[in-house]
């Protein structure tokens, strides 16, 4: 075969499979591929599945599903926005406090109000605010996300390990220094035993996200605002003062042997696994991961492990919890713009939204208040855990994450700088005060990047 | 001058038209590509398609990213990467040639014929042989200074704290590098034994008659023969080392505060945790002055018409 023989037939070849792709292509239902946090259980992942699997029955479309874990998934997403091969839908559990406030920022996202909007009055205010984010391309605020759950910090302990002790549930203080007293007392007594345990799983470290969700709940417990709802930077000294407490309140458990030296690097998933193997009698985490991780263990689900509300702040108010809302986005390049809205519109419907949620027992609280009420699984007075979560989160005072207010906060998660601030003490030997003074300048910095026009 | 043909010599044969003068008229280099030419050039193109793909638009793609220089003010302004300057600096120096240096001596101590020392061999190159991911995981939590294997032995046997292996930003980085070492030894190992088997038995047969001691006999004999090699073998771990992002990522993950991260972890750190690629690409880019000179020098050594060992 002479080369332009070869030459030709190749071209046939590839001109006949490009046609007979694209003709079997135009007779096919679209497909819209969807990135996806992976759960930390299987029933998670199988409860967006059944949604998934429903709305292919109901559209004759197709979803392309990829699940991708809590570490990769940022990573992901942002080396598809850089390099414009982006999915047609991407969530990740971080997305709130990482991802979505600078990629809207940036003019990255897809702008989603049309889904949102007419679901304004079945959402929290919270999940609204989260969800509402300033693109700097364009100089507006539009809704470049789309809330589908929220989370907010709950303490667990292990009630056999308190027994143990020689307590019971019903002594433990509600008040902040008597609260944290208890536990350290707990871990003396089961320390006289001979138990290699810690009183306090709190994340210390600079990656993920546990971390800052206990830093920045914690400095608000001391009285820190460090942005104003109207977006700007509040470092005023009442903020620098409770910054400092937390850092000291935190350093002293540490340097005492109340926290586990390891708490230095842990990632999310760590202080989960620190709990299961007994090795701290409580900690604190940002949604019940802990407890229904364990519901198939009816022993664990319904004795064993407590949830309770976090304590009084130090002033002896009830603790604002921090909400976090958790959302999808569409990126801008997105090959299926219109259907990946179809998805995300038929996914939060509340009913379908409310049997996902529940699908997933409960990790997760809804973002619509209408679910908690129509919805007997929310307020079941037999579960341990939801209930209380539930109490804490809508009858308790709450108050969205700064980045709501000012994308540049989501800057200063990324580069952690609390973490960094909990190191320059834990590790580095600084003091409170040097450490505060450190991050107060990087977050100066970070914010003078992040300038919002008043609206 | 080109010499006319012979009389009476039969004329030679017009070369056949090429492909791509008769299809596009295109003439290169003078008359059109022969068909072997254009064989050639078919079977080549799919090449330089996927050269250009993959490597030469992911490159520029790169240099573009981190083509800004306030990205490199605000790097060299940003503590933590002054830390893994140093940090990147002691694990090649002393990572690398702590490693081959040992691998050298192990290469004489395996090269000895006793049946138990290829047993022993057998076991030591398991290390390398295994999958390297799950191996520093394991390692991370072996030295996990609460429930790790090494503290809670101590704390089992002497009801004391053991070191925090992962949680002092030395004791981590010197962690890092001794699994590190441990880790790709064996390879190297392997490598040294094969020059040691090319190097004649005559040399060592003559300087025992000289009276050669054990010591003498590697100073004289064995490191001269090894010297290029050794040479070679140490640039190429040490470029090798530079891109290595599994040892630190999976033993300390950076930590304990950022203080043990590499050029290669620190990349991806800005570039995907912090969000800021163009932050990432320059980290990455500013470790090319250590890296193009020693490619330069490899590919130099390389070029040597005579193998020396």
């Amino acid at each position: 075969m002479t080369p332009s023989r070869w030459l030709q037939s190749c071209l046939g070849v590839v001109a006949g499979t490009v046609t007979a792709v694209g003709l079997i292509a135009g007779a096919q239902a679209e497909t819209i591929t969807v990135w996806w946090n992976k759960g930390y259980f299987p029933a998670e992942d199988a409860a967006l599945q059944t949604v998934i699997k429903k709305w292919e029955e109901q559209t004759g479309n197709k979803v392309n599903l990829s699940f991708y874990s809590g570490a990769d998934i940022p990573t992901k997403i942002i080396s598809a926005i850089t390099s414009g091969q982006v999915p047609d839908i991407a969530y990740a559990d971080i997305n709130d406090f990482a991802i979505a406030p600078q990629q809207a920022w940036n003019g990255k996202l897809v702008d989603l109000s049309d889904i949102v909007e007419p679901l304004k009055d079945r959402y929290t205010k919270t999940a609204l605010l989260a969800a509402h984010l300033y693109n700097n391309e364009e100089h507006k605020r539009s809704y470049y996300a789309v809330p589908l759950k929220q989370q907010a910090l709950h303490d667990f302990y292990w009630r056999p390990m308190l027994e143990a002790a020689g307590h019971k549930a019903e002594e433990i203080p509600t008040g902040w220094d008597d609260y944290w007293k208890f536990w350290q007392g707990v871990q003396d007594k089961l320390r006289d035993d001979g138990q290699r345990v810690y009183a306090m799983g709190l994340p210390v470290s600079t990656v993920d996200t546990d971390n800052y969700y206990t830093f920045n709940q914690y400095l608000l417990a001391y009285g820190g605002h460090i942005v104003k709802q109207d977006g700007s930077l509040n470092l005023d000294d009442q903020t620098r003062q409770a910054a400092i407490k937390a850092l000291t309140f935190i350093g002293e458990a540490f340097s005492n042997g109340y926290i586990p030296k390891s708490a230095i690097n842990w990632g999310d998933p760590d202080n989960n696994v620190a709990f299961f193997s007994k090795q701290i009698i409580m900690t604190n985490n940002a949604s019940l991961s802990i407890p229904v991780a364990k519901f198939d263990d009816k022993q664990l689900y319904y004795h064993d492990i407590v949830t309770r509300q976090m304590p009084s702040t130090p002033d002896g108010k009830p603790m604002t919890s921090l909400v976090a809302v958790k959302v999808a986005i569409v990126p801008k390049g997105a090959p299926h713009v219109d259907l990946a809205k179809a998805f995300l519109k038929f996914f939060v419907e509340p009913k379908t939204l409310d049997s996902y949620l529940v699908a997933a027992r409960g990790r997760w609280l809804p973002v619509m208040p209408e679910l908690i009420k129509s919805d007997p699984f929310w307020t079941d007075a037999k579960d341990p855990h939801v209930p209380v979560a539930v109490k804490q989160e809508f009858e308790g005072p709450t108050q969205p994450w700064p980045m709501a207010f000012n994308p540049a906060y989501a800057q200063v998660n990324a580069e952690e700088i609390w973490g960094r601030a909990e190191g320059d003490v834990l590790v580095h030997g600084k003091s409170p005060d040097e450490a505060v003074d450190a991050a107060f300048a990087r977050i100066k910095e970070i914010f003078a990047q992040y300038q919002i026009p008043t609206q | 001058m080109a010499r006319a043909p012979a009389r009476g010599a039969a004329a030679p044969p017009a070369p056949r038209e090429g492909l791509l003068r008769r299809t596009t008229g295109l003439v290169v280099g003078g008359p059109g590509l022969s068909d072997e030419a254009t064989w050639g050039l078919i079977f080549v193109i799919p090449y330089i398609a996927v050269f250009f793909l993959f490597v030469i638009y992911p490159v520029l793609y790169g240099l573009w990213l981190g083509s800004s220089p306030s990205t490199y003010v605000r790097l060299v302004n940003d503590p933590i990467y002054l830390r893994t300057v140093v940090n990147t600096l002691v694990f090649l120096i002393v990572g690398v040639n702590l490693k081959m240096f040992l691998a050298l001596l192990l290469s004489g101590y395996f090269h000895q014929s006793y049946r138990w020392v290829k047993w022993l061999f057998l076991i030591f190159i398991l290390p390398w042989a295994v999958p390297a991911i799950p191996t520093f995981i394991s390692a991370h939590w072996m030295l996990n200074g609460q429930w790790g294997l090494i503290n809670n032995f101590i704390w089992q046997f002497f009801r004391a704290e053991g070191p925090g292996w992962l949680t002092t930003p030395e004791l981590a980085l010197g962690s890092v590098i001794v699994f590190y070492i441990w880790k790709w030894m064996p390879f190297w190992t392997v490598i040294f034994l094969a020059g040691r088997t090319a190097i004649p038995h005559d040399l060592y047969e003559a300087a025992a008659i000289d009276g050669a001691t054990g010591l003498q006999r590697f100073r004289w004999v064995t490191f001269p023969m090894m010297r290029n090699l050794y040479i070679i073998c140490t640039v190429l771990s040490t470029i090798w080392t530079l891109g290595d992002f599994n040892t630190v990522h999976f033993i300390t993950g950076g930590g304990p505060v950022l203080s043990t991260h590499v050029f290669a972890t620190l990349g991806i750190r800005d570039a995907f945790e912090v969000g800021d690629p163009a932050m990432g690409v320059a980290v990455v880019i500013t470790a090319l002055p250590v890296l193009v000179p020693l490619v330069i020098y490899l590919m130099r050594k390389l070029h040597k018409e005579a193998v020396e060992l």
